[in-house]
C-alpha cells in the first residue's frame, strides 16, 4: 500500500488525474463529503488529502510514502525527500515584481515582501543586495501599492494579476513545476511500487508533452 | 533484574546489546567530555550537519562548545599511525539544531571509530558490524552502500567548475533527474557527458547487477579500482552471511573535502530517514594534520524511538494496599516475598488514579496478602494468583 499525500485545490486535481490514468485511480474520491483519506485496496494506494504547503513535511516524516508539491514549496522548505519526478503541472515562475513606475535606490536595502522568505533572501544573497524582508500570507500584490514594500517576490502564472494590479515584472529567476517526491525510507522498503509509479508517471509526462508539442 | 531489563525501551535495551557486540570485536569505550573549545568545530563547519553550535565563554574567557559532534572530537585526540588502528565506540549526547523547533537539542548518539591504517580488513569488519548492528534492531533494514571515488572521479573528468560540480552532486543527492539533465544542458556538457552523468543517478539496487553496471562506466584506474573495492568488500560481508539486505546507491555522496571512499546508510522498515550512517573520512583527518586515515559511523537513537514500542500491559505486576494501622515489618516482609518472586511490586495506600497493574493485593488485619479476586474479575483477568 502507498500512500500519497496530494494537495488539495486545483492542482490535486490535475495530479490525481494523471495519476488515475495511469491506473491509480481511487472512485470515492469524487464523493462529495469532508474525508480527508481514500483508499483503493485493488491497485495498492490511499489518498490523503493535505493543504499544498504541508505535503513536503507529510512525506518528509513518513506520513506518506510519496507525495506531488510545487518546486516553490520544496525550494522554501528543503525538505530532506528524494525528487524523483518533475510532472510539468502547474507551471508557473518565481518573479520579483514593482509598481510600474518603481526605480531602484541602491543607496538602501530594497523592501521585500513575500510569502517565500527563504527564496527571497537566497536569491538576494545571490546578487549581493541588502534586504529588508517583509513576511506576508497572501495578498502580496497590495504591498508595493500601499508603499509598504518596494517589490514583491511571488509565484506568477498568467501575469493577470499583476497586470491588474498596476505593477511590472522586474525579474523572473525559477521556473516552477508540481514534482514527484519520496521519502527516503519508503524509497528503500517500497522502491519496487515506487519505481513502478514514478515509471508510469514519467511516461504519462512525456507522452503529453509530445501532444503539446505537436 | 529480569522484570528491569524488559521495562527498558528499544533503544536502551539496543545500547546494551551493541556495547557487548562491538567488545566482542575488540573495541573500547571512548568517554568524551561534554564541553570542546569553539575552535576546534569552527575550523570545520561543513564536516558538521548543522553550522550552529551552542556556545558558552568558560570562566577563563575561552569561548567552549557543547560537542555538535563525536567524530571530531576523537579524531582530535588520536595518536594513531597508519602502523596500527585504535578502535574505540561510544554513547554519547549531541547537541544540535533541530530544524522544525529551530531550538537546539540534545541527542544521543552511538557510534564506533577506527583510526589509523585502514584497509579492507579494516573496512570490512566496520561494514558487518554495521549491518550486524541494523539486524539486532529486530526489524527489517537494509544497508546502503557506496563508494564516492567511484563518483567523484567521473565528476572531475567533466569539463566543468567547481561550482557547477558541486550543482551536479546536490541534485544527484536528491535523485533529481529532470533537473539533473537540465543542469546538464545549462552546463553545456556534451551529450556523452550527459549520459554519464544521468547514468551514476539510475546506479542503484541490488548489489551484483548494479556493480556490473558501474563496472562498464568505469573508464580510469581509480574508477575501476573503486568497483572493485566494492566486490572485494561485497564477498567478505557475503563469507560471512551478511550480505542479503544489502544495496548499491551511487547517488550517495558526502560532503568530498571530508569524505571519500566507501560510504554507507542504514535503513529500518517503518522509519522515516536512515538510522545509521557512516564511511571513511581521510580528508577530516588530513586537515586535523593527523598521518592516519578513519572511518567509523553513528547510530540515530533518537530515531529508534519512533520505532513501535512492545505495548506495555502494565506498570507494576502487582499492587499492594496498606491501612494506616498496618504493622510495618510484616507488610515489608510479605512485599519483599512478592519481590523475590519477580514481581514489580507497588506499595499504595489508595490506587493511584493512572497506575495499570496486573494483581492486586490488600494488606489486612490477618496479616497476610490476600489478593482482591473482585478486582481481578472486574478486569477480566483470569491470571493465576503467583505462589
Amino acid at each position: 500500500m502507498l500512500n500519497i499525500a496530494l494537495p488539495k485545490g486545483r492542482l490535486g486535481d490535475q495530479v490525481y488525474e494523471l495519476l488515475a490514468s495511469v491506473g491509480y485511480d481511487c472512485k470515492s474520491i469524487y464523493d462529495e463529503n469532508r474525508k480527508l483519506v481514500f483508499e483503493n485496496e485493488a491497485n495498492g494506494v490511499r489518498y490523503l488529502l493535505v493543504k499544498p504547503s504541508d505535503v513536503a513535511i507529510y512525506v518528509e516524516h513518513h506520513a506518506a510514502d510519496v507525495g506531488i508539491v510545487g518546486k516553490d514549496i520544496l525550494m522554501e522548505s528543503n525538505p530532506d525527500v528524494y525528487e524523483l519526478l518533475d510532472l510539468g503541472l502547474g507551471k508557473c515562475r518565481m518573479c520579483v515584481a514593482a509598481k510600474e513606475d518603481y526605480v531602484e535606490d541602491r543607496d538602501r536595502p530594497v523592501r521585500v515582501a513575500t510569502k517565500f522568505t527563504n527564496i527571497a533572501k537566497e536569491h538576494y544573497a545571490a546578487l549581493s543586495r541588502d534586504i529588508d524582508i517583509i513576511k506576508l500570507n497572501g495578498s502580496i500584490e497590495l504591498a508595493p501599492i500601499l508603499g509598504l514594500s518596494d517589490v514583491i517576490v511571488d509565484i506568477v502564472e498568467s501575469g493577470n494579476t499583476i497586470r491588474e494590479n498596476h505593477l511590472k515584472i522586474l525579474e523572473e529567476f525559477l521556473p516552477i513545476s508540481a514534482r514527484f517526491i519520496v521519502n527516503k525510507g519508503s524509497f528503500e522498503f517500497k522502491n519496487e511500487a515506487i519505481r513502478t509509479m514514478a515509471g508510469r508517471l514519467s511516461a504519462a509526462v512525456q507522452e503529453r508533452e509530445k501532444r503539446e508539442e505537436a | 533484574m529480569v522484570a528491569e531489563i524488559q521495562s527498558l525501551r528499544r533503544a536502551e535495551a539496543a545500547t546494551l546489546r551493541l556495547r557487548s557486540l562491538y567488545e566482542s570485536y575488540g573495541y573500547r569505550k571512548y568517554r568524551m567530555g561534554r564541553f570542546e573549545e569553539y575552535g576546534l568545530y569552527a575550523a570545520n563547519k561543513s564536516f558538521l550537519l548543522s553550522e550552529n553550535v551552542l556556545t558558552f565563554t568558560d570562566l577563563d574567557g575561552r569561548l567552549m562548545a557543547l560537542k555538535p559532534d563525536v567524530t571530531l572530537g576523537i579524531a582530535k585526540n588520536t595518536k594513531a599511525d597508519r602502523d596500527t588502528c585504535e578502535k574505540v565506540y561510544y554513547i554519547e549526547s549531541v547537541y544540535r539544531e533541530s530544524k522544525e523547533s529551530h531550538t537546539y537539542k540534545e541527542i544521543s548518539q552511538m557510534g564506533l571509530e577506527c583510526m589509523g591504517g585502514v584497509d579492507d580488513c579494516v573496512i570490512a569488519e566496520v561494514l558487518a558490524l554495521a549491518v550486524r548492528s541494523l539486524a539486532d534492531f529486530d526489524t527489517d533494514y537494509i544497508l546502503k552502500i557506496s563508494n564516492m571515488d567511484f563518483v567523484v572521479e567521473l565528476i572531475r573528468e567533466l569539463s566543468v567548475g567547481t561550482e557547477g560540480r558541486e550543482q551536479i552532486l546536490a541534485l544527484l543527492r536528491r535523485k533529481n533527474r529532470s533537473d539533473l539533465e537540465a543542469l546538464c544542458d545549462k552546463l553545456g556538457l556534451s551529450e556523452e557527458e550527459k549520459e554519464r552523468v544521468l547514468k551514476v543517478e539510475s546506479l542503484y539496487g541490488d548489489f551484483s547487477s548494479v556493480l556490473s553496471e558501474a563496472e562498464s562506466l568505469a573508464d580510469t584506474a581509480a574508477m575501476k579500482e573503486a568497483v572493485e573495492r566494492l566486490g572485494r568488500l561485497y564477498r567478505v560481508l557475503d563469507s560471512m552471511g551478511l550480505s542479503q539486505k544489502l544495496r548499491l546507491d551511487f547517488s550517495m555522496i558526502n560532503d568530498i573535502e571530508y569524505y571519500n571512499g566507501i560510504i554507507f546508510q542504514g535503513y529500518l522498515d517503518g522509519l522515516a530517514r536512515h538510522v545509521l550512517s557512516g564511511g571513511q573520512y581521510d580528508g577530516m583527518m588530513a586537515k586535523l594534520g593527523k598521518r592516519a586515515d578513519a572511518i567509523g559511523f553513528a547510530i540515530y537513537l533518537k530515531e529508534l524511538e519512533r520505532l513501535p514500542e512492545k505495548e506495555i500491559r502494565y506498570d507494576v505486576d502487582a499492587l499492594v494496599l496498606y491501612r494506616e494501622d498496618a504493622e510495618l515489618v510484616k507488610l515489608c516482609q510479605a512485599v519483599e516475598s512478592l519481590r523475590r518472586q519477580g514481581l514489580r511490586v507497588r506499595v499504595e495506600k489508595k490506587i493511584p488514579a493512572d497506575l495499570r497493574y496486573c494483581y492486586l493485593y490488600r494488606f489486612d488485619r490477618t496479616l497476610s496478602l490476600e489478593e482482591d479476586r473482585e478486582t481481578l474479575s472486574r478486569m477480566g483477568e483470569k491470571e493465576e494468583k503467583p505462589c
